[in-house]
């Protein structure tokens, strides 16, 4: 047998992960590793037949056939990666009626002028969506706090179903639901409307990083939450959790809440290392931390789970579907080639169009440079050098660190990011946040996979959630 | 033979004409010169209107075809309708040569030239012009590649709206040009390509089809074929040599393999060389309803559905019925005595007229 290129990871003394560039992925001890890199083969018929089976060796005969599966298999995923399927942010205002700790988009204070979309640029924002795509179009409006001003909302609805329909059109709104009255639960009724909110963890968690001039951020977001869920239905709210340094502490507290709420779904991540974050007081925990956290919340998903409450923790269904389901893609935060443009276009209050929420706050830290791709009505991707080197500079496997990384199939970039923390797209991987965080992550669940039976049978149904 | 859906052979009466060949089956007037020549069926001989003219009385055949279905009718008088507009599947055998020997073939290859079949296949197509689909076997139907794309050429130029399913090995396809160049035809002309692969490794598949290096080159076919645009289903009979293969073939599709519409997993037919080897290779389904489960599974998964055909209900678990296909044509399916109080028979795909005898798995009926 033929040894054909791989790149492996070790996950305790004895196990490691193994993958190719086509995505195919298997487990291995070290005495097999050693035997599959000295002689190509294992002596185990059945694991060298599966290993055959995966590209990790070939017989003499097919080494060409071999090469012509993995290129192709590169191939299509590039292909797949490359799709324009965009999902098109609004900013109707930036101004917020909170000011959070570890706020990454540096919002306006309530009270200040110049900072919401002129209404009539809304109209050139949906023909541009129309231009751009195709149906269905996935439309979230982002903020500040995209409720203060309501009457936006409304027309930015109104208009894209006329435009582009009322059934190719699906509507979120990120809110901390501080704001949501009856007139705008009835006008959300009969519309293809949900809402996404910041749920950190109970009262004392959320409260002390989510600062609103009440001092009752959490209950307002509760409230609101109730209130979508009796008159709207359950399905029409899901929660977003920033893990801070309270929450690290407690992680079954975010369960309870979620519990208490009826909320079976979870979306959990760390504080995002951009502009603002991390010079506030509100992150000070490693990733290796975070990864303590992250066990104990897994440990407590799993004990409800036995009790038939089936919880799902979206972050790591992500990373299993990008383990496991070959052209999964639709992630637009881990993907290589990047998600910036390709997944996402932002239409920002003063008109400026970006490719990424991540490139709005560049704009942000960086007033003297120009990240955008233009103005509503004036776009254009293709002749902006910013977006033209992103997207060719996200490629991973041409990346320093990733080329030889057990990951590199399933992970994805974040040229943002590095610009942001290193100064360039590409970014030195071993200090890459980024990196960290998802190499963490992809080797948390992989272990779990390889180590119990258990857990390989939660992940295997988060790969359908 | 046991009772088939739709009957396919008749008998030429003593003393008709001696016809022999491929003919339009006409109902009524006039014949119009076409691509192949023309017969009228009567239903009997008191409605006969033009004795001049070649003409077949006989009843049976009479009510059981349309007006310009193709029958083959051979020199001892049997007549076939090789193409009927009332079939649920139409194919044509291209060719009985294959550069396979697969170990349950159901229609063996022969050697020798045989190219009229060929021949008389484009004609055929032409003749009967079908808006719908026609089925290409063999034998290996891309093995004369040049007149393969000719058949294509003419086709889209006098029966465009024919969509053509080819039951192919594959292996024709790892010669890019080849590929290319039908590639090219299916901008004008709608076709898909059945293409079985039978492992992710070549050691299993090429025992299985009896070539060696047919693995590299169905592998390599598929791929140029999928990368170039060509629309394909993955086939996968499952026997005790590979059913252990199938979720390796289908992930391997998955991460590899592009434009496959569909992947078919098949019950293995007992006809040709499946008989002489039934008991070495001959797996019953409820043998392997896990491996069939994983392999849905990982195909649910992404875009590209599997599929199960020529599984009586009654061999599979339940939670894989949906995924059944009543599938067999219907001049080869018949339902066993056993079936006719079966609640699922409507549902249920039955069996090959074949199976027959130790080839029939005894169908235990649903109340
Ligand atoms: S970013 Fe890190 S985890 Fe991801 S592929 Fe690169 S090296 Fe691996
Ligand atoms: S089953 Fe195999 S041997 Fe028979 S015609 Fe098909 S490819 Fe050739
Ligand atoms: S008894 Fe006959 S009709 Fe019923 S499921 Fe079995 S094969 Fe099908």
């Amino acid at each position: 047998m033929k040894l054909m290129p791989f790149n492996f990871e070790p996950l305790d003394e004895e196990s490691y992960f193994i993958s190719n560039i086509a995505g195919f992925s298997s487990f291995v001890n070290l005495k097999q590793l050693e035997s599959i890199i000295d002689f190509g083969q294992t002596f185990n018929p059945e694991l060298d037949r599966l290993l055959e089976n995966k590209l990790f060796i070939s017989a003499p005969s097919s080494v060409n056939t071999a090469i012509a599966s993995l290129a192709s298999a590169l191939g299509k995923r590039v292909t797949i990666g490359l799709e324009f399927k965009p999902i098109f942010m609004i900013v109707p205002t930036l101004r917020c009626d909170h000011s959070c700790k570890y706020c990454q988009v540096s919002r306006a204070s309530i009270n200040a002028s110049g900072f919401d979309l002129d209404k009539k640029l809304i109209p050139k924002i949906i023909d541009t969506i129309a231009l751009l795509s195709t149906p269905p179009y996935k439309l979230e409006l982002q903020g500040g706090e995209p409720l203060l001003r309501f009457d936006l909302v409304e027309l930015i609805y109104q208009l894209a179903e006329e435009k582009l329909g009322g059934d190719s059109i699906e509507m979120v709104i990120a809110t901390s639901l501080s704001l949501v009255s009856d007139e705008i639960i009835d006008w959300a009724r009969s519309r293809n409307v949900v809402f996404s909110v910041s749920l950190d963890g109970n009262q004392l968690v959320h409260d002390k990083n989510r600062i609103h001039p009440s001092g009752n951020a959490y209950q307002l977001a509760i409230n609101g939450i109730k209130k979508i869920q009796s008159q709207l239905g359950m399905h029409r709210i899901s929660t977003v959790t920033t893990v801070t340094d309270e929450l690290i502490k407690n992680p079954l507290s975010l369960l309870d809440t979620h519990k208490a709420l009826g909320l079976l779904d979870l979306f959990v991540r760390p504080v995002s290392p951009y502009g603002f974050a991390t010079t506030r007081s509100s992150v000070n925990y490693s990733m290796q931390e975070y990864m303590q956290f992250y066990a104990q919340l897994w440990d407590g998903i799993k004990q409800y789970r036995a009790q038939g409450l089936p919880f799902v923790e979206h972050s790591a269904a992500i990373h299993i579907k990008k383990l496991f389901v070959p052209g999964f893609s639709s992630y637009a935060d881990l993907k290589s080639p990047s998600g910036v443009v390709l997944n996402c276009v932002l239409f920002n209050y003063d008109g400026h169009v970006y490719g990424s929420d991540e490139s709005r706050m560049l704009q942000k830290v960086n007033p003297q440079l120009d990240f955008s791709a233009g103005t509503v009505g004036e776009i254009s991707f293709a002749d902006s050098d910013y977006y033209k080197n992103l997207t060719s500079a996200s490629f991973n496997f041409l990346h320093p660190g990733c080329e030889n990384c057990a990951f590199l199939p399933f992970c994805g970039s974040d040229p943002c990011q590095n610009i942001s923390m290193q100064g360039e797209p590409i970014g030195d991987k071993s200090l890459s946040t980024f990196c960290e965080y998802h190499k963490s992550m992809f080797k948390f669940l992989v272990n779990k996979y390889n180590t119990s039976a258990d857990d390989k049978s939660l992940i295997e149904d988060w790969i359908h959630a | 033979m046991p009772e088939v859906l739709r009957n396919d052979l008749f008998e030429r009466a003593a003393g008709e004409s001696k016809l022999s060949g491929f003919y339009v089956l006409r109902k009524c007037q006039p014949l119009i010169p076409g691509f192949l020549p023309q017969v009228i069926v009567y239903e009997n001989s008191s409605t006969v209107i033009n004795p001049e003219t070649p003409a077949l009385i006989n009843s049976e055949l009479f009510r059981a075809i349309e007006d310009g279905d193709i029958a083959n009718i051979n020199p001892n008088g049997k007549i076939r309708v090789i193409l009927s507009r009332r079939a649920n599947h139409n194919t044509l055998l291209l060719t009985e040569r294959c550069d396979n020997r697969c170990q349950f073939c159901s229609q063996p290859p022969k050697d020798g030239d045989d190219s009229w079949l060929l021949e008389q296949a484009i004609l055929a197509i032409c003749a009967f012009n079908l808006d719908g689909e026609i089925g290409l076997s063999g034998g290996e139907p891309l093995l004369y590649r040049d007149d393969f794309i000719r058949l294509l050429d003419t086709t889209i130029e006098h029966a465009p709206r024919t969509r053509l399913h080819i039951l192919t090995n594959g292996r024709a396809f790892a010669d890019l040009s080849f590929t290319k160049s039908v590639a090219q035809r299916t901008e004008h002309l709608s076709m898909s390509f059945g293409i079985p692969l039978y492992a992710a490794n070549s050691a299993v598949h090429d025992k299985l089809v009896g070539a060696e290096g047919a693995f590299n080159e169905t592998v390599k076919g598929i791929i140029n074929a999928g990368n170039s645009g060509i629309n394909i289903e993955l086939r996968f009979i499952p026997t005790s040599e590979n059913a252990q293969e199938l979720p390796f073939v289908a992930e391997y599709a998955n991460r590899v393999f592009t434009n496959i519409n569909q992947i078919s997993v098949m019950n293995m037919e007992p006809m040709g060389w499946a008989r002489k080897n039934w008991d070495e290779l001959y797996l019953h389904p409820l043998e392997y309803p896990l491996i069939l489960e994983y392999a849905a599974k990982i195909t649910r998964q992404n875009s590209t559905p599997l599929y199960l055909f020529n599984y009586p209900l009654c061999q599979l678990p339940e939670h894989l019925h949906e995924l059944s296909v009543q599938s067999i044509s219907d001049w080869k399916n018949y339902y066993p005595e056993e079936c006719s109080s079966c609640s699922m028979k409507s549902q249920c795909g039955g069996f090959f007229a074949s199976a027959k005898g130790k080839f029939l798995q005894s169908p235990q009926r649903y109340i």
